[in-house]
């Protein structure tokens, strides 16, 4: 007996058992059985357009009264009626007892009349054409494309290389007009870049809004899911073939979320960024500033080490024995360390630090020591309704994470509530569901007044929050509604003053314990601050407030440790003005970029300042000694995302020149102190980081394509 | 032989005025609807009477209503499909000049039967004429208490708004026409959902076309029985009364009228009001037969979209059956009567021309077939053209037949190979001699 929810169909002969309101074109990817798609995307909306999924389909015959299916007379078996003309594997909904064929000549036809048709205005400039050799019609003009071309008339003359929005280029003349742009646009990312004018022949893409818009998020998704050349990277343009690519699993370096990558490396230069599909992070996309955001790998590059004076280049033993000696030649030295570098940077930076100098002066440039860790994963808040963003900008902070929200969003799955000061992110107030200004530095009070009005709801405390965070009663009040009838809400708390992060973290955890003991279920939370890796760093010991492994400063030395004085360092701009500092060992990132007159008149008056970086910055600048680090793309690199996901980086290209990885340089100076030997591989610094704190061996061990989760 | 119910009163002075419309009875369907009758009982009468679309497609209104679940809470609507845009067909048109109010009144009832409180007449934007009339119409009423809040005192509130389309043949589709009254690009929607359960904004919503809804005012009026007391019913509707089966108005019942645009060389071409299945030669004689001798070729029976017929078929009677059975459809009743000294490659031409045009480019066969097929009729019309064009010419028209989202890509082959079917010989002398044969002596079409 067919169940309530589930319907039974055969594709192709096989049986397929699928949810009712299953489209038969999922249902046949189930099984393997692959139906051609243009217009179809599994992650948008369906529309029908293309035809190109045409398949023939056969349906029980059914008793108009009585709703049993007829029997055919002679065979006992049920009689089957075909559909009177193709259906489209994509619109059509599986239904009980029905068959579909995917194969048969009709449907073979069909679909030769549908390339043909696609291909009567598509201009056969494939050798010229970016997508060629990854094109969805060149592969399906291969699979069932018709044998030879009837259409001899002339082509429509259309758009060729028009730019249209921030770094997408528009063949107006490839498009095949099968609006999955536009939907992702309208469905996913609520931009108005570009849109569709016109109709029918002369259907073309148009920027919405007159010219191109240059501060899109994330419209540069459109050209990995537009199936032909028509819209295609500025930057990637005739820059290489996609098969002549060196393609690598990466992870992208500009947020705490942490988006799986695809680098495209061609001749030591990164050609091409791509989201790497990790249903888990960033599910097919990633946000422009990923995807086009690495020219600085190719460009001002420090391409060997320097010692300052000479201005010049010097050989990597003349740079190492000098940096040795700054940092051994006093007890007066912070490390500056940006959350951008890898676990494997990280922990030998810690353990050049205490192990080689007796200090515990590690400074990460985030506030993820004052904010704490954040308590839940993308998919978590995914599936949490509301969301309460209070003084969150995911939008700009962490835009993929508020892509995928936005997606549950338009579903009418999930509300995203936006609450923060009047000017502040303006857009993400636009698009969420509701939007309140709050009163600015009124986060702590809020985040209290709800967890007093959770626990007890009446006006006069109401009117009282309401006074103090400049929220109107009745709006606050409508919110307590939505989080009576929520299921299961998430609060997410952003950037704060520093002194409030304290206040902040108490109040966020009480109001999450209201809310779960009111709902009996787990709700996540917490303040979501931090850089790339800045969870990953403190999980290998990389902070002043940190132990490998993830263990407090308070617990024991172990035998492996040495011991020295763990109490929490000044501030090290303070110390350096202070002229508290001898030495400086900064280790990624530009901390002195935008920094004041005093603070860089200071930098100088210090005996040495190592700098470990990539580029010529204000940083560089400063450095009495340079150490010329590889780029994300060039080295071996661990990140841990802001939900405590480990993931792996591969490199698609050997460090350019005379640059040599971030971990080894940092290896080459524990060496120089007695504190590494042999090899420096990332293989061998994960091997010794799993041997010294049992925390991490497992972690290290095997790290999957999708990541592993390894905090929470 | 002419009918007049839906057209009743369009030749007396004023008719189109609220006063002139309601001293001649206007409106008091309306007040029998909200007085005497359940929005079921409405919906049952309208169902029963077997009236069908008079847009084209030909489905059953009373169904079409039932569809819509009354008792659903939240907004519904109804929205007028008065963009008429079939080429050949302006009887539209011709109603909404001469007896707007019946519309209106139709509308109301329409309104009132399903629970609508709010109406949209989306009128095609070239009608300017009609424009003024009808938001005239909807003031006036207005004022009379018949749009507004407690129409007529009973418990209905109701606003209607009359809506411009921009000039765009896909608007007559329903659903394209609703994207469009939503102030998006007009493309056909996927159904389901149909209208009936997500329509306009998502809500429940009836598309009616203007002529369906001003027959609904004189059903309501006189019953169901009355409007099958003409036409071509068929009896055993009313025999095998509520059972099971088709809806009334299908397969041989065809009862009513029907409001036919005539047009092509004849001596009267214009609107023609006559019961369902007469022959179609009498509705070429009312409309004064073919001017100056010339001799009829063949017939497109229901606007563009319907397969022309040939001389077999010239007295087919004027019902869905029988045109269907004759290979075409009576549509929107647009009957062109075509002569014997047109060029039917070049008819086919126009048509595709027209085709193209209006394409509104959503999916690949409509949008890519349509500019493809014309450029070789094109081509065979200005006689650049080889035998085997002819067989291309099949080959586009069979990637576009079923294979399209929508009614309009579906259309685009009828022209042409209907009267490649109906007329061979003049293709075949197109690509032969490289020109046309009309004028050219006598055809020897029956070869």
């Amino acid at each position: 007996m067919p169940s309530n929810n589930m319907v039974t169909l055969t594709i192709d002969g096989q049986e397929v058992k699928v949810p009712k309101g299953t489209k038969v074109m999922p249902a046949a990817d189930s099984v393997d059985i692959y139906i051609p798609r243009f217009c179809y995307h599994g992650s948008l909306s369906v529309l029908g357009a293309c035809r190109i999924c045409l398949v023939q389909v056969f349906t029980p015959v059914t008793d108009r009264n009585t709703g049993e299916p007829v029997m055919d007379e002679q065979t006992g078996e049920p009689q089957y009626r075909e559909m009177p003309t193709l259906q489209t594997a994509c619109t059509l909904d599986c239904s009980e007892g029905m068959r579909v064929v995917t194969d048969s000549e009709k449907v073979i036809k069909g679909r030769e009349n549908v390339i043909e048709f696609i291909l009567a205005n598509h201009p056969l400039d494939c050798p010229i054409c970016d997508k060629g050799g990854e094109c969805e019609l060149q592969e399906m003009t291969m699979i069932c494309g018709p044998p030879r071309q009837l259409f001899t008339e002339p082509r429509l003359d259309q758009d060729k290389a028009r730019r249209i929005g921030a770094s997408i280029v528009l063949d107006q003349e490839r498009c095949i007009v099968c609006f999955r742009c536009t939907r992702f646009l309208d469905e996913w990312a609520s931009e108005q870049v570009f849109e569709f004018h016109e109709r029918g022949g002369h259907d073309v893409i148009e920027p919405a809004l007159g010219e191109p818009i240059e501060k899109a998020r994330f419209a540069g998704n459109t050209i990995d899911i537009c199936p032909v050349g028509a819209l295609t990277s500025e930057y990637f343009r005739f820059s290489a073939r996609p098969w002549e690519l060196a393609d690598t699993p990466g992870v992208c370096p500009h947020c705490a979320v942490g988006c799986s990558l695809t680098l495209g490396g061609r001749l030591g230069t990164l050609a091409r960024v791509e989201p790497r599909s990790n249903y888990y992070i960033n599910d097919i996309w990633i946000c422009d500033k990923g995807r086009y955001d690495y020219e600085w790998v190719q460009e001002d590059r420090i391409v060997a080490p320097e010692i300052a004076g000479e201005n010049r280049a010097v050989d990597w033993p003349v740079a190492l024995d000098e940096a040795v000696k700054v940092l051994s030649g006093s007890d007066r030295v912070a490390a500056v360390v940006d959350p951008a570098v890898s676990c494997e940077t990280g922990y030998l930076t810690q353990a050049l630090m205490r192990d080689g100098l007796g200090l515990n002066a590690l400074h990460v440039e985030d506030e993820f020591d004052l904010a704490g860790p954040f308590s839940g994963t993308v998919m978590d808040l995914m599936y949490s309704d509301p969301v309460l963003l209070i003084s969150a900008n995911i939008l700009d902070d962490q835009p993929i994470l508020w892509l995928r929200l936005n997606r549950r969003h338009q579903e009418g799955k999930t509300n995203m509530i936006t609450i923060g000061p009047a000017d502040w992110a303006p857009d993400q107030k636009r698009l969420a569901t509701d939007a309140a200004d709050l009163t600015a530095g009124r986060e702590v009070a809020l985040v209290q007044g709800l967890c007093e009005l959770v626990r007890e709801r009446n006006d006069e405390t109401m009117d009282r929050i309401a006074a103090d965070t400049g929220i109107a009663a009745d709006w606050l009040g409508s919110l307590l509604d939505r989080l009576a009838d929520a299921k299961r809400p998430a609060v997410v708390v952003g950037r704060l003053p520093e002194d409030q992060y304290g206040p902040a973290r108490e109040a966020v955890a009480k109001l999450i314990d209201a809310l779960q003991e009111d709902r009996k279920m787990p709700i996540r939370g917490g303040i979501l601050v931090g850089g790339t890796n800045s969870r990953g760093l403190r999980l290998v010991g990389c902070s002043a407030s940190a132990l490998p492994g993830g263990r407090s400063t308070d617990e024991p030395v172990t035998e492996d440790e040495r011991d020295l004085d763990r109490s929490q360092p000044k501030p090290w701009r303070e110390a350096l003005l202070a002229s508290e500092l001898e030495a400086l060992l900064v280790v990624g990132g530009d901390p002195f970029a935008d920094a004041s007159p005093e603070l860089i008149e200071a930098a100088r008056g210090l005996s040495g300042l190592i700098y470990v970086g990539t580029n010529h910055n204000a940083t560089a600048e400063l450095a009495t000694v340079t150490l010329a680090a590889a780029s994300f793309a060039e080295e071996s690199l661990t990140y841990v995302n802001f939900e405590g996901r480990l993931q792996q980086s591969v490199p698609t290209n050997d460090p350019i020149e005379r640059t040599r990885p971030t971990f080894e340089i940092l290896g080459r100076l524990c060496a120089a102190l007695g504190q590494w030997q042999g090899e420096i591989t990332a293989d061998a610094v994960r091997t010794e980081m799993g041997r010294r704190f049992e925390g991490l061996r497992p972690w290290m061990e095997s790290i999957g394509e999708q990541g592993e989760a390894v905090a929470s | 032989m002419q009918e007049f119910r839906v057209l009743k009163g369009h030749d007396i002075e004023g008719y189109s005025s609220l006063s002139v419309y309601r001293e001649h009875g206007g409106y008091e369907a309306l007040r029998k609807a909200l007085e005497d009758m359940t929005p079921t009982e409405i919906t049952d009468e309208v169902y029963w009477s077997g009236l069908r679309g008079r847009g084209g497609a030909g489905f059953s209104t009373g169904q079409k209503w039932r569809f819509v679940d009354r008792d659903a809470p939240g907004q519904k609507y109804v929205v007028v499909n008065a963009d008429e845009g079939e080429p050949g067909t302006f009887k539209d048109r011709y109603i909404m000049e001469h007896v707007p109010h019946r519309m209106l009144e139709g509308t109301l009832i329409a309104c009132h039967a399903v629970g609508a409180t709010k109406a949209y007449i989306y009128l095609r934007g070239e009608l300017s004429a009609c424009r003024d009339l009808i938001q005239q119409c909807i003031d006036e009423a207005r004022e009379a208490g018949l749009v507004g809040e407690k129409v007529m005192g009973a418990d209905f509130d109701v606003d209607v708004v009359l809506h411009l389309g921009a000039g765009a043949y896909i608007c007559g589709e329903e659903t394209a026409l609703l994207d469009s009254l939503e102030g998006r690009r007009a493309e056909p929607r996927l159904k389901p959902p149909f209208p009936a359960q997500a329509g306009l904004y998502g809500r429940p919503t009836v598309v009616n076309n203007v002529e369906t809804l001003a027959n609904v005012p004189p059903i309501v009026e006189h019953g169901a029985g009355w409007y099958r007391s003409v036409g071509a019913p068929s009896p055993a509707v009313d025999a095998e009364e509520r059972g099971s089966g088709p809806p009334p108005g299908f397969g041989p019942d065809s009862p009513g009228t029907r409001v036919f645009s005539t047009s092509g060389k004849l001596g009267n071409p214009g609107i023609y009001e006559v019961p369902m299945g007469i022959p179609m030669s009498d509705l070429l004689e009312l409309s004064g037969g073919m001017r100056d001798g010339l001799k009829l070729k063949a017939v497109i029976p229901g606007g563009s979209s319907a397969p022309m017929i040939g001389p077999d078929h010239f007295d087919v009677p004027l019902t869905f059956q029988d045109l269907a059975d004759a290979g075409s459809m009576l549509g929107s009743g647009a009957v062109i009567f075509i002569d014997d000294q047109t060029c039917l490659v070049d008819a086919a031409l126009n048509l595709t021309e027209f085709y193209e045009h209006e394409s509104c480019g959503k999916c690949t066969p409509c949008r890519e077939g349509s500019q493809w097929v014309r450029k070789v009729l094109q081509r065979i019309c200005d006689g650049e053209a080889t035998a085997k064009d002819l067989d291309l010419v099949r080959h586009i028209c069979d990637g576009i037949a079923g294979k399209c989202f929508c009614a309009l890509g579906e259309s685009i082959p009828a022209p042409i190979i209907s009267t490649m079917d109906l007329y061979p010989d003049e293709w075949r002398y197109h690509v032969e001699h490289g020109e046309c044969p009309i004028g050219k002596g006598d055809l020897a079409h029956a070869e």
